[in-house]
């Protein structure tokens, strides 16, 4: 039994044999297959070597016109060793008798080959370069292909990654992952987000839990304690599945609330919203009871694909989403994406700082035939609905103007074309740096909402990347520099009528949310799970209790002071809540 | 490369060595242990119906120089 420790990102406790992806890198650490599924790892390692010498036959026909055909009679070599005999049979024997994964019996044997050659005269020592060549691309397609396979399971699995990227936990098989522990990754991570939104237990920050499991282990996901457990010993199992039982009917007593109105017990009412990434998930934000959708991240709209999606497209996406609404407050956020794939794959210079380089709204003002074609869409599809404009990462007045400038230009183009579209689209903007916070007074007149982003706003604040896992612990909304920024916008708001939602993870958060009611925020926007437990928190305290809080927690002067008074202070209104 | 081609050509058993060593001739990445370089004398045995030619074609491929290697 091992157990790690790492960062808990979403609640729940899943309990499953694990399915381990394996990182690109050199390293194939041994990993045994259980007797019974040798056969499918050696039609796993017979279809990767199929491929593999489709993808050099065509690589070899293609250098052959480009550059002729000795150059490309290297690839024969290639070609050859993947028909090669004793190869083919040394690795069948390594997986059916030796029981081990397709990568590690390929690694083994390539790499016996490129030892025995490198002690060889000058010509077959060349051949090492390419034994590691035709390694690499084996493993790859023996990688790809188990990503693949993520998507149809046919029972129930944890899933452990070093990463998984956001196209990889979108297009998961949700139905049998159950849990989800990665090496990578902090708080906010994306992985984090989806696997919260899915009401998915998740753990991150586990550094190498990749390294001490092996597929088919029974695995314990602890996303409420952080903790992940491998091959469990009959007590620790019993106990995880006695706590996954107590939180299926937390939450569905939880459930129980949708309906209920999210009011103060002193007759406050508080506008109780949801993030979306996926059109359904606009659903499930109904079903936990939140009144709207606060936020619709529209970043997975273009991370789906490698293409760029259509105007077409969006609009599609846009309507399934307003229509779901059906006449409900829904705020779209214009694309944020940024330190990513796909921005960094359209520079023409890998940026060396992504996260303070060209993402975001930034990104879109230096892209605007793509911006213009995702406002169009949003102008479109609103027609007749409760639509908001968002824009994120505004760091500067001038940034601001030149969006609201290119919003009316998109409108004046609709008009000559005779498109319907909207005419009196609500613009807001994302606060998410400190600049855009300490400047709140001035941008409070010109917006007609703020939403306070705390993900990146803590990120931007205290200097700390949350997908580090070496610092991720330094990252808390709980910080009182963090809390100053978020006091002064909603101060601003009410100062000049303008509505103040917070939409980051602090919102979904229930020992935040005494504190945030308490210095005057009235809009919450979280993941969908959360929606029920933040409505609970607030029909159980009185503004006053809050407002009390709230001026305590000021005079602190550490986030660790404020943690444990937060969650003492949660922890006497909604005990059960708090597993710990 | 050729070498293996040609001797996968055959159907009957073939067997290549160097003097210290004896491998599969079919097999690439057998051949490739004989670390044969020009001058290396190889013997080739093979056992089958059509052995005889698999010899003479070999042996003839070995003569010309290979044309590759």
């Amino acid at each position: 039994m091992i157990i790690k420790k790492g960062i808990g990102v979403s609640p729940g406790v899943a309990i499953a044999p694990a399915v381990v992806l394996d990182t690109e890198e050199f390293d194939v650490p041994r990993r045994e297959v259980p007797a019974d599924l040798g056969q499918v790892e050696l039609a796993r390692f017979q279809k990767a070597v199929a491929t593999s010498k489709r993808e050099i036959i065509d690589l070899r026909d293609r250098t052959a016109d480009r550059i002729g055909k000795e150059i490309a009679s290297i690839f024969d070599f290639h070609v050859g060793l993947l028909e090669d005999k004793e190869f083919l049979a040394k690795c069948t024997e390594a997986i059916s008798e030796g029981h081990v994964t397709a990568e590690y019996a390929v690694a083994t044997v390539l790499r016996a080959y490129a030892k025995d050659f490198q002690s060889m005269p000058a010509y077959f020592a060349d051949r090492v370069k390419d034994v590691y060549d035709i390694e690499k691309r084996l493993l790859r397609n023996l990688v790809g292909e188990r990503r693949q396979s993520l998507r149809h399971l046919k029972k129930h699995v944890n899933v452990l990654a070093h990463d998984l990227t956001p196209s990889q936990t979108a297009s998961m098989d949700r139905a049998h992952v159950r849990g989800v522990a990665i090496d990578a990754g902090g708080q906010t991570s994306h992985t984090a987000i989806v696997a919260r939104a899915l009401g998915m237990p998740a753990v991150v920050g586990l550094n190498d839990v990749t390294a001490e499991a092996t597929g088919g282990d029974m695995v314990v996901i602890d996303g409420n304690r952080g903790v992940v457990i491998v091959d469990p010993d009959e007590r620790t199992l019993a106990e995880a599945r006695r706590s996954a039982e107590q939180q299926d009917v937390f939450i569905h007593e939880l459930d129980g609330l949708r309906d209920l109105p999210a009011v103060t017990k002193d007759g406050h009412e508080i506008a109780l919203l949801g993030n979306i990434e996926f059109p359904p998930e606009a659903e499930t934000v109904l079903n936990k009871g939140g009144q709207g959708i606060g936020l619709y991240r529209t970043e997975y709209l273009y991370l789906g694909s490698d293409d760029e999606p259509t105007e077409a497209d969006q609009y599609a996406s846009y309507r399934q989403v307003i229509e779901i609404c059906d006449g409900r407050p829904l705020v779209i956020r214009t694309l944020d994406l940024g330190a990513d794939k796909y921005t960094q794959a359209r520079a023409r210079v890998p940026e060396r700082n992504p996260f303070l380089g060209c993402r975001s709204i930034r990104f879109c003002l230096q892209n605007l035939p793509m911006f213009r074609t995702q406002l169009r869409a949003i102008l479109r599809a609103s027609v007749g609905s409760q639509v908001s404009l968002l824009f994120p990462l505004i760091t500067n007045m001038l940034e601001l103007r030149q969006a609201k400038s290119l919003v009316r230009d998109v409108m004046e183009d609709l008009e000559e074309e005779n498109i319907e579209h909207r005419t009196d689209m609500p613009i807001g903007m994302m606060v998410e740096t400190p600049s855009a916070a300490l400047q709140c007074e001035q941008f409070a007149r010109e917006v007609d909402f703020f939403s306070i982003g705390t993900n990146d706003l803590i990120q931007y604040t205290l200097a700390v990347d949350r997908g580090n896992e070496r610092v991720a612990p330094l990252f808390s909304a709980a910080h009182p520099s963090v809390l100053r920024l978020i006091k002064g916008v909603i101060r601003a708001g009410k100062r000049y009528d303008v509505p103040v939602s917070l939409c980051g993870e602090m919102a979904g958060d229930p020992k935040f949310t005494l504190l945030l009611l308490g210095l005057g925020l009235r809009i919450f926007s979280c993941a969908p799970p959360a929606i029920p437990e933040i409505k609970q928190v607030i029909r159980s305290v009185t503004l006053q209790q809050a407002i009390k809080v709230a001026r305590r927690v000021m005079g602190f002067d550490s986030d660790r002071e404020t943690l444990n008074y937060l969650r003492a202070e949660t922890q006497s209104i909604l005990p059960e809540s708090f597993a710990e | 490369m050729q070498f293996v081609e040609i001797a996968n050509q055959y159907g009957c058993k073939i067997e290549v060595s160097n003097g210290a060593l004896a491998v599969d001739a079919k097999s690439i990445m057998s051949v490739m242990r004989l670390a044969a370089t020009k001058g290396t004398v190889l013997r080739i045995v093979a056992d089958g119906e059509d052995a005889e030619q698999a010899v003479e074609a070999l042996a003839k491929l070995v003569e010309d120089g290979f044309g590759e290697e």
